[in-house]
């Protein structure tokens, strides 16, 4: 009697929906989190002044990556990225991609948590264990996986407004610091350089390969494709804006030295005599993104093990998963050194995940329907 | 008394037993066996009075019990002896004496044959307007509970359940807890029919239904479930009678709407109620039409409005009562003090503590110089002061009105001026539990302040410990759990998350006559409140002559 009531409530759960504002504003902020960390820094160090524009160009690289998932999710609807490589590549094949999935989505938590950790304690809690602030982040992974994936993307519905003002904010206020011809030259480092970054750094918008593990869910299933590119597009849009905020208010070569941009970036924020230092307000929105753009990747590792492993109930794991996260995060030994093997070491591979395999198994899909024509 | 009396008395070395006590030894089950008056008796009435008046003597105690009088008679028409039996006090003698009583024995002298005595009683000889037959026994005892008469009369298995309702009650009165300046000043009272009828003069719609049950095996408390067949989802009306049936044989004793609701609500142990109780009937009327299913249970002056959302926390009848910009600006008021009341002591501990840059330096200089004499840090500082604050408003619910006065004086006193002469506090700290005493008030319903109340002390708890990392992790922790809340079968979030732009009354309420749909999320059966037709003489291409003329002085 118990057990079919539990059952009948998880089936219940499992039923939820997704609307598809509410996977879009998901989608945005997991892509755009990360603007909040050291991305800009990076790609100031990457390309100089051009920085913005190796954004704006690995995004439009990542839009054509993004088209073999979209036709993917398109042609098998009510599957996700992982049922489809195990549908169309076999079980031990499929298993294999689905455990690779597991593995970006392992390493990209543990290095977000790690990351997001380490900036709050440098901005505002400069005493603290790391532990402490990893544990209440956990905290809020664990629940939020248990919840599942439809009260997640609520709540990024619920703050994504707040958090879009707090971009055009601090994006307006650093305007009277601003000084255009700091984007100068406008190629950086040159052409050629510019384009070999674009193409080694579409791992920046790798984070929309969560759509091809929520996609079944979402309830409109022809506007699946849409969000996607709506969602790209928007990533696309705040990232360029707010590096090359970050590149005009400060040049180039301190943006290069500055481990957290955005930070500084609000603290120039000033209204008046009165409100002086607002960046503690920052810590709201930041702290939300902070726990979407975790949580969302979260839900993703679990999802992904479980569907390796052929488990159906994916929250029995959601503890153990956080403490191999919160444990793989602490295996750099500082916070320098998590912020470069996130940005220029571990992120070369993503892209071979997060548009390698949807192209793969697209060129598999083409083949199969080629052989079945050819055949009938 | 003597000398050695008091001795003994003080100096008493034996132990001795306790005059009376209900200790395992006092319950015998063999002695006592539990009387079960179900299986003694059958279920229907019997053609016997005799027999009849036995069974309903045991069921009822008598001759032990007082209050259940059988008065024996005869109808002098039909020759035939019969009885009544009613519970003294709830029913009402002038009705029995010259509706039931009057008729039988007095009135009807001609002689009337005929084998079924209790249907010429019933066609003839009773007057009351509401009158009804039963075979059942638990119809009987369930009217007499309820306060009607019933009449037996020899050689019938029938009885007659004549309405003799009548006790003393209070009367109508203006809500206590929901005061509105403008709107109607009517609240519920404990008397279950004055309140589905003060339902009903609200929406006089022949497809508004009040279906009746019992609930709680001992209490048999009167339920009414109301809503309009044609608005409300028929699943959603099936789910909560569901919910209320598997517990209406269960428990023992449900009498106020309160503990109902905990029986049925969704998540019981969840800080955020989730079901509106409301005692003002306008409002429960104004819920019934857009879908919603309302319960109302005798003896309780609050209704229950199910299902609900986040509204609870911001919305008042008032609202809809004044104009759309005074109405929106008491929400906003409203939006703004829910943040206050919630936030604002943690804020100052977080800025106390942690962020001290975050204010202007004249202002921290000012904190500092106050709270340079008081010894405590600004965590037990402000936990004892909101302490001492909800102990007012406790002590305010719970004093006997006489000596009311006492406690704003003592509360100003100790709050006020002493707190701070005697360093304890500081007086910027009086001024934040000040604001956020002031901002919980405006929340506009009891049940929700509670939420606020409670998660106000882990809300300064956790800015104590983390500063603002730890108040934004309480904030995101408490919208996850919102967000995953569901009040029969609705997003606790919705209509913002799930989003629904068919409906616009979330934080800002629309124009009156700019609301087109129910709430769509209720999936009621007729989704359109009112056409666009409302106001046609806004409409420009309306071509009536006024838009000519205007035209002409032009």
């Amino acid at each position: 009697m118990h057990q079919t009531g539990t059952k009948e409530m998880m089936m219940m759960k499992n039923d939820m929906m997704i609307g598809h504002r509410e996977a879009l504003t998901l989608l945005v902020t997991l892509m755009s989190g990360q603007v909040f960390l050291s991305m800009p820094r990076n790609m100031a160090l990457l390309g100089d002044t051009a920085g913005w524009l190796i954004v704006l160009l690995s995004g439009i690289f990542s839009l054509i990556g993004y088209y073999f998932l979209a036709s993917l999710l398109k042609e098998y609807p009510g599957l996700d990225i992982l049922q489809i490589s195990q549908s169309l590549c076999g079980k031990y094949l499929g298993t294999l991609f689905s455990i690779i999935f597991f593995l970006f989505f392992l390493s990209i938590s543990s290095l977000m948590l790690r990351q997001f950790a380490e900036s709050f304690i440098i901005s505002i809690l400069p005493n603290t264990p790391i532990s402490i602030v990893c544990f209440f982040f956990l905290f809020l992974l664990v629940y939020g996986a248990i919840q599942g994936i439809e009260t997640l993307t609520r709540v990024a519905w619920f703050f994504g407004p707040y958090l879009l003002l707090a971009f055009i904010v601090t994006i307006g206020f650093s305007m009277p610091y601003a000084d255009l011809q700091l984007l100068l030259p406008i190629l950086g480092k040159g052409p050629l350089t510019l384009l070999k970054h674009s193409v080694f750094h579409i791992s920046l918008f790798s984070n929309v390969i969560l759509l091809g593990v929520i996609a079944p869910k979402i309830r409109e299933q022809d506007k699946v494709s849409r969000i996607g590119l709506y969602s790209l597009i928007l990533a696309i849009v705040i990232n360029t804006l707010v590096t090359a905020t970050v590149l005009i208010t400060f040049n180039y070569t301190s943006t290069s030295k500055l481990v957290f941009p955005i930070f500084q970036l609000t603290r120039l924020i000033t209204l008046g005599e009165f409100i002086q230092r607002t960046e503690a307000i920052f810590v709201f929105l930041w702290f939300f993104t902070a726990a979407i753009l975790m949580g969302g990747m979260f839900y993703g590792t679990v999802i992904s093990f479980s569907h390796s492993f052929g488990i159906t109930n994916y929250r029995p794991l959601v503890f153990a998963m956080a403490i191999l996260i919160f444990t793989i995060s602490l295996f750099p030994s500082s916070m320098t050194e998590t912020v470069d093997l996130d940005a220029f070491i571990v992120s070369k591979y993503y892209p071979l995940v997060t548009f390698g395999i949807p192209l793969l198994l697209w060129i598999v899909s083409r083949l199969k329907k080629k052989g079945i024509n050819t055949n009938g | 008394m003597k000398k050695t009396n008091i001795f003994r008395r003080l100096f008493q070395l034996t132990s001795k037993k306790p005059k009376f006590s209900l200790n395992a030894d006092s319950f015998d089950p063999s002695q006592n066996p539990p009387v079960d008056s179900e299986n003694e008796t059958g279920e229907y009435l019997t053609a016997n009075l005799a027999h009849n008046r036995k069974i309903l003597e045991s069921i009822f105690g008598l001759p032990v019990n007082k209050d259940v009088v059988i008065r024996d008679f005869t109808i002098a028409s039909l020759k035939k002896k019969a009885l009544l039996i009613y519970i003294d006090g709830l029913s009402d003698r002038n009705t029995q004496n010259f509706a039931v009583l009057q008729p039988l024995m007095l009135l009807s002298r001609g002689r009337l044959e005929t084998d079924e005595p209790i249907d010429i009683a019933y066609e003839r000889l009773v007057p009351g307007q509401q009158v009804e037959k039963s075979k059942k026994l638990e119809d009987v005892i369930n009217g007499i509970l309820d306060g009607s008469t019933a009449l037996l009369i020899d050689g019938s298995d029938e009885a007659i359940i004549i309405d003799t309702k009548g006790w003393e009650h209070r009367g109508v009165d203006r809500p206590t807890n929901e005061p509105v300046v403008r709107g109607p000043q009517e609240g519920f009272n404990e008397t279950f029919r004055a309140n589905t009828a003060s339902i009903r003069r609200y929406i006089k719609d022949p497809k508004l239904i009040t279906e009746i049950m019992r609930i709680g095996k001992r209490s048999r408390t009167l339920l009414a479930l109301l809503y309009i067949k044609d608005i409300a989802n028929p699943r959603l009306v099936k789910e909560v009678k569901r919910r209320i049936e598997s517990i209406s044989q269960t428990t023992d004793y449900i009498v106020e709407t309160g503990s109902l609701e905990e029986f049925i609500e969704d998540h019981p142990r969840s800080l955020v109620p989730q079901m509106l109780s409301t005692e003002r009937p306008d409002r429960v009327a104004a819920h019934l039409r857009e879908g919603y299913v309302a319960i109302v249970m005798a003896n309780s002056p609050f209704a229950l409005v199910l299902p609900t959302n986040f509204s609870i926390f911001l919305h008042a009848a008032e609202d809809y009562y004044l104009r759309w910009p005074f109405g929106n600006f008491i929400r906003l008021l409203r939006s703004i003090s829910i943040f206050i009341a919630l936030l604002l002591p943690s804020f100052y501990i977080a800025v106390v503590n942690y962020h001290q840059e975050m204010i202007p330096t004249d202002l921290m200089l000012a904190m500092t110089a106050a709270r340079e004499a008081v010894p405590f840090p600004a965590l037990v500082e402000i936990l004892f002061m909101e302490f001492s604050f909800e102990l007012i408003r406790e002590a305010g619910v719970r004093v006997p009105s006489i000596i009311g006065p006492t406690i704003g004086i003592v509360g100003a006193l100790i709050l006020g001026q002493a707190a701070v002469s005697a360093s304890i506090v500081s007086p910027i700290l009086i001024i934040i539990i000040a604001i956020t005493a002031l901002a919980s008030f405006v929340v506009p319903n009891y049940n929700a302040t509670f939420t606020i109340r409670i998660l106000r002390f882990l809300f300064i708890i956790l800015a104590g410990f983390l500063g603002f990392f730890g108040v934004s992790f309480g904030v995101f922790l408490m919208t996850l759990h919102i967000a995953n809340l569901n009040s029969f079968g609705i997003p606790f979030l919705t209509p913002i998350a799930p989003y629904h732009p068919e409906n616009k009354d979330r934080v800002i309420r629309p124009r009156a006559y700019d609301q087109p749909n129910r709430p769509v999320f209720l999936r009621p059966l007729d989704w359109i409140l009112q056409k666009d037709i409302s106001r046609p003489w806004d409409n420009s291409d309306a071509s009536d002559g006024n838009e000519r003329d205007d035209d002409d002085e032009e």
